[in-house]
């Protein structure tokens, strides 16, 4: 019997965009910004902030997603075809610590911080998209030094290694008629519950990436941009393997199945720029641009040891996933009330990562648009806070061709509600 | 590792929600349609009933055979015996396994019976009695219900259609019903 085990790598959620949740910093962040938050988008920003200075940010996401899935087949119980909802709740967090030295030539930094950290657990497992997704898991922590260093005046370079903490989990529904029928030659019907077992991934590891940039400050302008570098993952943790509570399946491998395995992939490397202009003394007009490779991210093998399970087959499994480039354009402007409290804004709109056949319950992402709002205060000259609001909402909502073995044609609704919160203490005299 | 993880994510530690694999139900009694119950026993008389392909063409044969399982589907012992028994005298050495073969836990088995006389008088393009090998890769579905593929090596047989003994492979499926049972292989 061969079981081809279906990756169900959620990378979903966030990394830039394609999933449109780089909220590092709230909206107001970016490549050009003067903030610590700049370690994530460009650490050549953290030359426009003199002294030291400690920083501690979060964002806190609200997600709301539904599937409606389109599909033949009776439902013996109400709740396998029925539409499902989805709700989750994630934080984001970042600490950042910036210092010139008391130079004016050099600027480091550290950041510790989760730019993708999520988690999906549909409350019905038995649901249209439990072939795709039950429960899912994953968070990245990076450690991130960064040097920035200024050739001339308003003119800055950086780099930033970084390390980078994985965590991957994912649980799903698998239909075994098919590898049943490739063993025994006959036709069984798909999708009965008496054929369908679980696969649970559960891996972690780590990995190094690096980013490059670039500050120049002329005048009433500000322009940066940076090069994230993609990311070999190789994780190692365990494949499971659930099978249906029958006797015959039961029979296959003496029950279930859990063996060591290694999950390798690459993350994709982005690139971003921006650009600051501030119009008239109280008013400032900000673009963000971002351009993430998932084309890179095209295949994930998953490899396992032993190879061949006895009753299982082989569980060695290469998937491609068929994604494209993502862009993210985003147009902002602050707005000064005084000096001490400045109100922002933006609006801002991306593709999708993942094309219309390849959309399924574990991965949503489609074209997109999203609008925020918020305001910086400055209770000190040394304290700066910030707190912004971002309503993200999926445009693109019917998908009618579908790729996998089991389709999963259907509506698919997702808006997400995000709320940051920075605080930056500046230590000492200006 | 997972500390640094568990600190900044939220959560992280304490997941998944569930134990996996906890939600699948029990169904002691459900069994894919068409495929065989681990307690399977296909001891009997069965008609076998094949196709294999020669040169594009189809060719139908078929048999009577003994099969004899020993030992339960899914026990990790069981061992399938297949006896071709055609023939006049009952009594006489019939063609068959040379000794059981396993039957794996999804009811799968492979084996060969050795040199089986196909006779001239039943085959339209032997001129002499030839002798083949007949290979089964097979399942048990059910106790009454065999299906699978089937290899016949004919070896140096004498044929209206070649001057010098012809060995040729022929491959195709098989059926295997108990007798005086129905199956159904769509």
């Amino acid at each position: 019997m061969q079981l081809r085990v279906i990756l169900a790598v959620l990378v979903a959620q966030a990394h830039g965009a394609g999933f449109m949740v780089s909220k590092i910093g709230g909206d107001s962040a970016g490549p050009t910004t003067a903030s610590p938050s700049a370690i994530y988008w460009n650490p050549a920003a953290i030359a426009r902030l003199p002294g030291t200075r400690i920083y501690l940010d979060n964002n806190l996401l609200w997600r709301e997603a539904s599937f409606t899935r389109d599909t033949t087949h009776t439902d013996p119980d109400g709740r396998r075809y029925a539409p499902v909802e989805l709700t989750t709740m994630s934080s984001q967090p970042m600490f950042a610590a910036t210092s010139d030295l008391g130079t004016d030539a050099l600027t480091v930094g550290l950041g510790i911080y989760a730019p993708f950290g999520s988690s999906v657990s549909w409350a019905n497992r038995d649901g249209p998209q439990r072939f795709e997704s039950i429960y899912g898991r994953l968070h990245g922590v990076y450690v991130t030094p960064a040097v920035t260093w200024t050739l001339v005046e308003g003119l800055h370079v950086s780099v930033a290694p970084s390390y980078v903490n994985l965590l991957v989990q994912s649980y799903r529904a698998r239909d075994l008629a098919q590898a049943v029928e490739a063993r025994t030659g006959t036709e069984i019907a798909s999708e009965q519950p008496e054929n369908e077992g679980r696969v649970y991934l559960d891996f972690d590891g780590h990995g190094f990436a690096y980013a490059v940039g670039l500050l120049w400050e002329v005048g009433d302008l500000v322009l940066g941009g940076a090069y994230n570098s993609a990311i070999d993952v190789e994780l190692d943790g365990t494949l499971s393997v659930f099978l249906p509570r029958n006797a015959f399946y039961q029979s296959l491998t003496e029950g279930d199945v859990e063996v060591p395995a290694t999950l390798r992939t690459t993350w994709p490397g982005a690139v971003r720029a921006g650009a600051e202009w501030r119009a008239a003394e109280r008013i400032t007009f900000t673009l963000k641009l971002e351009w993430v490779r998932w084309s890179t991210y095209d295949e994930v093998e998953l490899d396992v040891e032993p190879a061949h399970v006895a009753g299982l087959g082989d569980l060695d499994t290469t998937q491609t996933t068929g994604w494209r480039d993502a862009a993210n354009i985003r147009l902002g402007g602050r707005y000064a009330l005084s000096p001490g409290f400045v109100l922002f804004g933006g609006v801002g709109a991306e593709n999708g990562a993942i094309p219309e056949a390849r959309r399924t319950p574990a991965f949503f992402d489609a074209a997109k648009a999203g609008v925020a709002i918020g305001a910086m205060w400055r209770p000190t000259p040394a304290v700066e806070v910030n707190v912004g609001y971002t309503h993200v909402q999926s445009l693109d909502t019917e998908v009618r061709e579908s790729a996998g073995t089991l389709s999963h044609a259907g509506t698919y609704r997702q808006r997400a509600e995000i709320l940051n919160t920075n605080v930056s203490w500046r230590i000492g005299a200006e | 590792m997972r500390a640094l993880l568990a600190l900044f994510a939220l959560g992280c530690g304490d997941y998944p929600p569930f134990e996996p694999g906890t939600d699948l139900p029990e169904q002691a009694a459900e069994v894919p349609e068409g495929v065989a119950l681990a307690g399977s026993d296909v001891t009997g008389a069965f008609t076998m009933a094949g196709v294999v392909t020669a040169a594009g063409m189809a060719i139908e044969v078929g048999f009577t055979a003994e099969l004899t399982q020993r030992g339960a589907i899914g026990g990790g012992e069981a061992t399938l015996m297949i006896e071709l028994v055609d023939g006049d005298d009952a009594e006489a050495q019939h063609p068959r396994f040379p000794e059981p073969v396993p039957v794996d836990s999804t009811g799968a088995f492979v084996g060969t019976v050795v040199d089986l006389v196909v006779s001239h008088e039943t085959a339209n393009l032997l001129t002499a009695d030839a002798s083949a090998d007949v290979e089964f890769d097979g399942v048990v579905l059910t106790n009454d219900c065999v299906h699978g593929l089937l290899g016949l090596q004919l070896k140096d047989a004498r044929t209206t259609i070649a001057e010098q003994p012809l060995s040729v492979r022929l491959e195709g499926t098989f059926n295997a019903i108990r007798e005086g049972s129905e199956c159904s292989f769509e």
